[in-house]
């Protein structure tokens, strides 16, 4: 057996795993997560340590001390006592905050009546109506359990649900990517475009109506053979034009082979605004609907 | 494998607010990375319960602490490295509680079937499961993440001369156990081919 056939008898016999792990896995993981608290944030200090002698570390020591103790005096009030409050800062408390309570609040002040602004990084509660407080043009969407709104630009949203996995996201299509992975023009047919992929099974499509616009929503699948990124995904938009985009570092949300996923096309003021969902095939029946009446919650007020 | 989606935004939100305690985002993150995770477990230890139990602890691991990882983006090198590490454990665990041969696997993982023969790969899972389990983690991460041997370094923590030895002893071993095989005779370690 010569070098070049072993290694790939090597790497085929490596690769010879199971790609879903057991069901009751992740299961285990999360009932025992309330019993294991996370650690403090530590500093660089103190990794050091191990591999420091006795005299160096005592060194540090004092020398660290000495930097806090210069620091309190420096810039603590004169007139803070034993009994004045702790200071607001963002460090995390080392306990766990385990319920959505913790998200950031909405922003006071919405960009449409009737709609809360969400806020980067919130978690949206279920049945609440959020608009987002960049997007052009401007839409608003009720909030799914446990979905986590990301902001980025006034082109692309992104949401990301909690268990099961899913990736959710919504962009102002400036550009789009053909099977290749080369970046091209936003189709004048979406639709069309999509269903003639060779890299996509499509399963629907259905005419849907968001209050007064229009729009096409596409369920489909990832092949398997798909032409991937070195992330392991294909991408379809991007916010930004042709020259600004590149199929290695994704326009919005990516699609793994084997992935389901729903694509809802939307025409609006000369845009093309496409809103996306995708999940493992193993939990699609799981969040498939939920992902879908996300979508078919959106809005574009005139 | 451990994935990302296509711009790796989501999961960067998700370890953002799991380390900052956040369950929720963390049972996000865990049900994505939980299928790669044990995927690379079984890569190194090649058995279905040991890999399920290195990712129990790696994941419980990896919650613990978060906090400590300073750049978001370089989760999967970390998590790939608790995994590593949570994979040696469950090694000495088993190294002390079996015997030295194992009862051979009566299934095989659900693969495609590939070009390798059926006395060939049995040959190398005798010989990979007789590795030392740091010589088995460079080889799964070289040739089942597909990582360059600076990243296989890296994500060990280890010299990446380091690596390349091992990387070199462990193929050397598993070349010559299936050219051993592939000759009719008794192997010089007395085994039957």
């Amino acid at each position: 057996m010569n070098r070049q056939p072993f290694e790939r008898d090597l790497r085929t016999f490596v690769s010879d795993v199971p790609e879903v792990a057991p069901r009751d896995l992740l299961e285990s993981v999360l009932i025992e997560l309330p019993t294991v608290s996370q650690r403090r944030r530590r500093f660089g200090v103190s990794r050091r340590f191990p591999k420091m002698s006795m005299p160096l570390r005592a060194l540090a020591t004092v020398a660290a001390v000495l930097v806090v103790a210069l620091a309190a005096y420096t810039f603590l009030p004169k007139s803070s006592g034993v009994g004045s409050n702790p200071s607001p800062g963002p460090a995390a408390s080392p306990t766990a905050s385990p319920s959505p309570v913790a998200s950031p609040e909405p922003t006071p002040t919405p960009r449409i009546a009737g709609a809360i602004t969400v806020s980067d990084g919130a978690t949206l509660d279920s049945g609440v109506r959020y608009v987002a407080p960049d997007f052009e043009p401007i839409f608003t969407f009720t909030g799914s359990p446990k979905l986590i709104y990301g902001l980025d630009g006034a082109r692309h949203a992104f949401f990301g649900a909690t268990t099961p996995s899913t990736d959710l996201g919504v962009v102002d299509a400036g550009s789009a990517f053909d099977e290749s992975g080369k970046t091209i023009e936003v189709p004048s047919d979406v639709a069309a475009w999509i269903h003639a992929r060779t890299d996509l099974d499509v399963l629907s499509t259905t005419p849907v109506e968001l209050g007064t616009t229009s729009a096409t929503l596409i369920e489909a699948k990832v092949h398997a053979d798909a032409h991937t990124n070195a992330a392991g995904a294909i991408n379809l938009f991007c916010p930004g034009a042709v020259d600004k985009c590149d199929f290695e570092e994704g326009g919005s949300i990516g699609y793994i082979p084997g992935n389901h996923l729903l694509v809802m096309v939307a025409p609006v003021a000369g845009k093309t605004v496409v809103a996306m969902a995708t999940a493992p095939e193993t939990s699609w029946t799981i969040v498939g609907g939920d992902a879908e009446a996300f979508l078919r919650s959106f809005q574009f007020p005139s | 494998m451990i994935r990302l989606r296509g711009g790796a935004a989501v999961q960067d939100l998700l370890v953002e607010r799991a380390r900052r305690g956040d369950r929720d985002a963390f049972s996000a993150l865990a049900a994505r990375v939980v299928d790669g995770c044990y995927s690379l477990a079984y890569a190194v230890l090649r058995d279905a319960d040991l890999a399920r139990d290195a990712v129990q602890a790696a994941l419980l691991g990896a919650w613990r602490d978060l906090p400590d990882l300073r750049e978001v983006e370089k989760f999967d090198a970390w998590l790939h490295r608790l995994v590593v590490h949570a994979c040696y454990a469950e090694a000495r665990r088993e190294r002390r509680w079996t015997a030295a041969v194992r009862a051979f696997p009566t299934e095989h993982p659900t693969l495609p079937d590939t070009a390798i023969s059926v006395a060939d790969r049995d040959e190398l899972e005798r010989a990979f499961r007789r590795l030392p389990p740091e010589q088995r983690a460079v080889v799964a991460l070289r040739y089942y993440l597909d990582l360059p041997l600076s990243e296989v370094a890296a994500t060990l923590g280890i010299p990446p001369g380091t690596a390349r030895s091992r990387l070199h002893h462990a193929t050397r071993q598993l070349r010559a156990a299936v050219e051993a095989d592939a000759r009719p005779a008794v192997t010089s370690e007395g085994r039957l081919p």
